[in-house]
């Protein structure tokens, strides 16, 4: 007989793995092939080792006391801890987003939003109908747009500086309108410029500044003026407090300090102003994302000019011999 | 006339120790066989049925039938699946046990030639030898498969009946038995 059950076929006959038909359709093979039921019966022959295990297990009456002994026990309430119920996700959720609304200042970003809606259509608009001396000022107002939104999200210029800025802005108007035909608008592009200028009259708000990208308006750490060990041997620890004078201008400051190639611990790093400690608040330190080995330190200032700073941390890779000295040893 | 599963789960659910203390009694030696197959060894087989009746005795309130055969080997299946899982980390060999000097892991040898005291040494170490190799192929076998094995083969549960246990398809179940079967056919010793 040809096309005799391979070994899987016979497992799944033995086992009623298969379905219906493959059942009956190898029962009818089976009964006309000799070689497949002798293949069957060595198989079968096999799987009669696991009746080796079939031993009967009986429960020792001292394990049934034990058992009930646990019984009688009153039966542990399980607590569920708060943060695994299923309801701590919407709640977390909900306390997340009224944290963030609630720290985002709407004011800001609604004056950033006017400043960025009403800003480039009436100029560009006026400016692609200009050509040559007029592409000065289509330049020019950009570049100035760009840097009073800079400023404004970054709180940085004082209330004293935003009179002198607005001069050269009005300039720009000034030109604008002049170059432009005094037919065709140069009113509107008046009014244009005049909108832009307006929110920077404004008091900026004193929300703190995104932390720079780059190293721009970073504040110079000078150089260190005293330094004082305490050198833990034991621990491989040394706690170093260094004295240094640093520059602020008044309002938001970023300090940068990196440490890298050194065994400073990042976590342990605290700046305190040795004077002057009521006009500079210390607000925040910042480990930057992407960049290594350095933090930058947000200080609010009211002050400027030069204040002292102590600042300490932890490394390690220091140690000390206790050496006594011959003259010591003399005495 | 005999108390019913059900009679005897609400009566501990209100408190009659007797009834749990029936409800052990009539499902022990068959879970101790499940736990013992599963685990390969009876010490820590023991350690799990304590734990299984604990879990009954504690979730005895969760228990909405019908079978109260299936629910109870599905908490054996449970606590047997999690004991393993932890044994692999902690392995634990008792000092008094002869140990297989084919394989310095097994624990059970003692234990085998000692169940038989009908044959001759001989036949009563050949049939050790294969009893073992027995162990040895089940304990090899995924712990799925190794559940599915015991409870169609040992247990006897129907396909449904497994598939009900373990929580899954009977699709699922004839998978793992057929897998199983076809891992154990290369690794059984011949008579």
């Amino acid at each position: 007989m040809e096309n005799h059950l391979t070994e899987n076929e016979l497992i799944e006959y033995q086992f009623k793995l298969g379905s219906q038909e493959q059942q009956n359709a190898s029962s009818e093979h089976l009964a006309g092939c000799a070689e497949c039921r002798q293949r069957l019966e060595k198989l079968n022959k096999r799987f009669a080792t696991l009746d080796l295990l079939r031993e009967d297990a009986h429960v020792s009456e001292e394990l049934i006391s034990q058992v009930m002994a646990q019984a009688k026990q009153p039966a542990r309430q399980k607590v569920v801890p708060f943060y695994k119920s299923s309801w701590f996700g919407a709640v977390a959720a909900v306390l997340i987003i009224g944290f963030v609304l609630l720290i985002s200042n709407p004011d800001t970003d609604i004056s950033t939003k006017q400043q960025l809606a009403e800003e480039p259509e009436p100029k560009g608009r006026t400016v692609r109908k200009e050509s040559g001396a007029k592409r000065e000022a289509e330049t020019a107002l950009p570049t100035r747009m760009l840097a009073q939104d800079a400023d404004a999200k970054m709180g940085l210029p004082p209330a004293d500086k935003l009179a002198q800025e607005e001069a050269p802005t009005r300039i720009v108007a000034k030109e604008t309108s002049d170059l432009t035909d005094p037919t065709k608008g140069s009113a509107r592009d008046v009014t244009a410029v005049e909108a832009v200028i307006a929110p920077t009259s404004k008091p900026i708000p004193e929300q703190p500044p995104f932390a720079p990208a780059s190293a721009i308006e970073l504040v110079t750490m000078p150089r260190r003026d005293k330094v004082q060990l305490t050198i833990y041997n034991s621990a491989d620890l040394t706690l170093v407090r260094e004295r240094r004078n640093l520059t602020l201008k008044k309002g938001w400051n970023w300090l940068q300090f990196m440490w890298a190639n050194t065994l400073i611990d990042p976590t342990s790093l605290s700046l305190e102003p040795l004077e002057q400690a009521g006009k500079i608040d210390i607000q925040q330190l910042v480990f930057p994302a992407r960049l290594r080995e350095l933090g930058r330190w947000l200080i609010h200032s009211e002050i400027s000019g030069q204040v002292p700073f102590e600042i300490t941390y932890f490394t390690s890779g220091l140690s000390f011999i206790w050496a006594r000295s011959r003259r010591m040893k003399k005495r | 006339m005999e108390n019913t599963d059900k009679s005897l789960i609400d009566a501990h659910r209100k408190g009659d120790p007797a009834a749990f203390g029936e409800l052990v009694r009539r499902y022990g030696d068959g879970i101790l066989g499940y736990l013992i197959r599963m685990s390969g060894n009876r010490e820590q087989a023991e350690d799990l049925f304590q734990e299984t009746f604990k879990r009954v005795h504690e979730k005895a309130h969760t228990f909405r039938g019908p079978q109260f055969k299936g629910w109870l080997f599905r908490i054996a299946t449970n606590v047997a699946l999690d004991g393993i899982r932890r044994s692999k980390h902690n392995k634990a060999i008792s000092l008094n046990q002869q140990l297989d000097y084919d394989n310095p892991n097994s624990e059970q040898l003692g234990e085998v030639v000692t169940a038989d005291n009908s044959c001759n040494p001989s036949e009563q170490a050949s049939k050790a030898e294969q009893t073992e190799q027995v162990r040895r192929a089940i304990r090899s076998l995924p712990s799925r498969q190794r559940a599915t094995l015991v409870l169609a083969y040992y247990q006897q549960l129907s396909y449904t009946d497994v598939a009900e246990v373990l929580g899954c398809s009977i699709g699922t179940v004839k998978t793992h038995m057929f897998r199983a079967l076809r891992s154990l056919a290369d690794k059984l010793p011949e008579i």
